[in-house]
């Protein structure tokens, strides 16, 4: 045998010998996951998101144990079936108790809220390990690449295990040799598909697990503050006389907030023995500048027309203006109070501030 | 070592070196394979393939700010010194999806306002979204209107602003106009008080 030959020879019996090794492993490594499954009643999750992570990064494979729900405690990571199909695995923040049932509420770990929905469960699947990157594996084993590449793996290992040794006369190969190489390619294919197959159809999509939010809260909002009218000294505010009677206040300057075309007042005239008010309100736009002075005059037949008073012998009035916002129910908190008398006999006659 | 010893030893070597005893372990991988893979639940999201797994945390952002968590995001913007019955202010805000892992996310927009005053539990203020709206004189104009026209008057407790959720693809974000405004009928008690307005974003990722 030549030096080369002999090189070649090794470096493929090293090829084999890591072919052989590698799938050892990963079958002995597949097989303990289906007796476990079978025996244990494993359940394995593969975590695609990361909303368990660092505990459960995305790409784990997860193995849960099904519990009765009186073993569930808080911490516990779960995963159960969501009503809409599909199912949903999280950190178990309260339990109900509700006899032989459990209502869980749920919460990813990297989500700020809990779920929106509760489980009630009579058992759950508890999540006892993962192992980081191999549901990832699993995940690209069941991609078309994957599937050849097991496949391949096991014609390969097949080849190994049950390859027509050379004859050392150079004879011909047995024909069942050959037979047998074809059968344990094509099983080896066949159960490869199968599988992967299998698998695709078995899996069940689930809700988005990834949830976040975030709060935007603003600064103080203030409500205006209505100006108030102001009152005049006795000797400006009201001018009375026979037959009529003048008002006068001093209008609103306004603050910031409403301009002053959305400034009304609001007068009332009030019995000051009995207390009551006479009659309806009048309104009145301001009229002026800011802060000019308003005024309003009344005959005693406009008296009765628009307040509805009845002008009989002595009476003590009270004509109250308020400030009001156009529309809405603000009104000034101060209110500027004007004393008339009215005296009717055949005629009426005010006199102010009496 | 004793001559039987070793050859025990030798054997139990030879066997598990054993080139077909290695191979018929190798084809238990079609086994465990179809039993795992069979058996394995997919968590998460939408009709997808199997075999895609997105590593990706979901960040909404507000303002300007990224990937802040726990996000409160201080809208100094909105704000207003003396507002009163049928006036109204406005502001922009940014919603960004900064998510990582390229997750596209549906967000819903709730609102409350909290009064300075004990006594005051309607504070008379609308709120009205319109999602790529602009300010124009204390309203929002233009853009896509996401609640009901009249707005939505905001009491104590959170309630929903937009009719649907909004989806926002990775990377991208929205202006946000948000007009509040103080209903003509606000009770005259709200004079002089303050209130602070609340938005809460709630984003649910998506895949694709």
């Amino acid at each position: 045998m030549s030096a080369a030959a002999g090189g070649r020879s090794r470096s493929r019996h090293l090829l084999e010998e890591i072919l052989l090794w590698s799938g050892a492993g990963l079958g002995l490594l597949c097989i303990a996951g289906a007796v476990a499954s079978w025996v244990l009643g494993v359940t394995f999750l593969v975590f695609q998101s990361g909303s368990m992570s660092p505990a459960h990064e995305p790409g784990a494979l997860g193995l849960a144990r099904s519990v009765p729900a009186s073993e569930l405690r808080v911490g516990d990571v779960v995963s159960v079936p969501r009503g809409e199909g599909g199912r949903v695995t999280h950190r178990v923040v309260a339990v109900e108790r509700l006899g032989e049932e459990a209502l869980l509420t749920l919460q990813g770990d990297t989500n700020p809220l809990p779920d929106a929905a509760t489980h009630r469960v009579t058992r759950a699947d508890r999540v006892v390990l993962s192992i980081p990157l191999l549901g990832r594996a699993t995940a690209h084993a069941q991609g078309p690449a994957g599937l050849v590449a097991v496949g391949g793996l096991v014609a390969a290992l097949a080849w190994l295990a049950w390859r027509p040794r050379v004859p050392p006369s150079g004879r011909e190969l047995h024909p069942i040799d050959r037979a047998s190489v074809r059968t344990v390619l094509v099983v080896g294919l066949v159960c490869g598909s199968a599988g992967g197959a299998l698998a695709a159809w078995a899996v069940t999509p689930t809700d988005a697990a990834w949830t976040d939010s975030a709060v935007a809260v603003s600064d103080p909002v203030a409500a205006a503050t209505l100006a108030s009218p102001v009152a005049l000294s006795t000797t400006q505010n009201c001018t009375g006389g026979v037959g009529s009677v003048t008002l006068r206040w001093g209008g609103v300057t306004p603050t910031p907030g409403p301009p002053l075309s959305s400034y009304q007042y609001t007068i009332e005239v009030w019995d000051r023995g009995t207390n009551q008010q006479l009659g309806s309100t009048q309104v009145l736009a301001h009229g002026g500048a800011a802060g000019s002075t308003q005024s309003v005059s009344y005959s005693s037949s406009l008296l009765g027309n628009l307040f509805g008073l009845n002008l009989i012998g002595t009476q003590n009035l009270q004509f109250r203006i308020r400030s009001r916002l156009t529309g809405s129910s603000w009104v000034g908190a101060t209110t500027v109070p004007i004393n008339v008398r009215a005296v009717t006999v055949l005629a009426t006659t005010f006199t102010c501030n009496a | 070592m004793t001559a039987r010893a070793e050859g025990r030893c030798s054997r139990l070597r030879r066997l598990v070196a054993s080139v077909r005893l290695r191979a018929a372990l190798g084809l238990g991988t079609l086994l465990g394979f179809g039993a795992v893979g069979t058996s394995a639940y997919w968590l998460d999201a939408d009709t997808v393939a199997p075999g895609t797994v997105t590593s990706g945390v979901l960040h909404l952002d507000l303002g300007g700010q990224v990937r802040v968590k726990p996000e409160t995001f201080a809208w100094t913007s909105l704000t207003a010194t003396a507002i009163y019955p049928g006036a109204s202010l406005a502001a922009v805000l940014p919603v960004a999806n900064n998510a990582t892992g390229g997750l596209a996310l549906d967000y819903r927009v709730a609102g409350r306002a909290t009064s300075s005053s004990g006594t005051v539990t309607d504070p008379g203020l609308v709120v009205t979204l319109r999602r790529g709206g602009t300010v124009s004189g204390g309203t929002c104009t233009g853009g896509t209107l996401l609640g009901p026209s009249g707005g939505t008057r905001l009491t104590s407790a959170d309630q929903p602003l937009a009719a649907s959720a909004q989806r926002l693809a990775s990377g991208a974000a929205d202006q946000l106009c948000v007009q509040v405004a103080m209903a003509i009928n606000t009770p005259n008690t709200v004079q002089g008080t303050t209130a602070t307005v609340r938005l809460t974003f709630s984003a649910t990722g998506v895949r694709r």
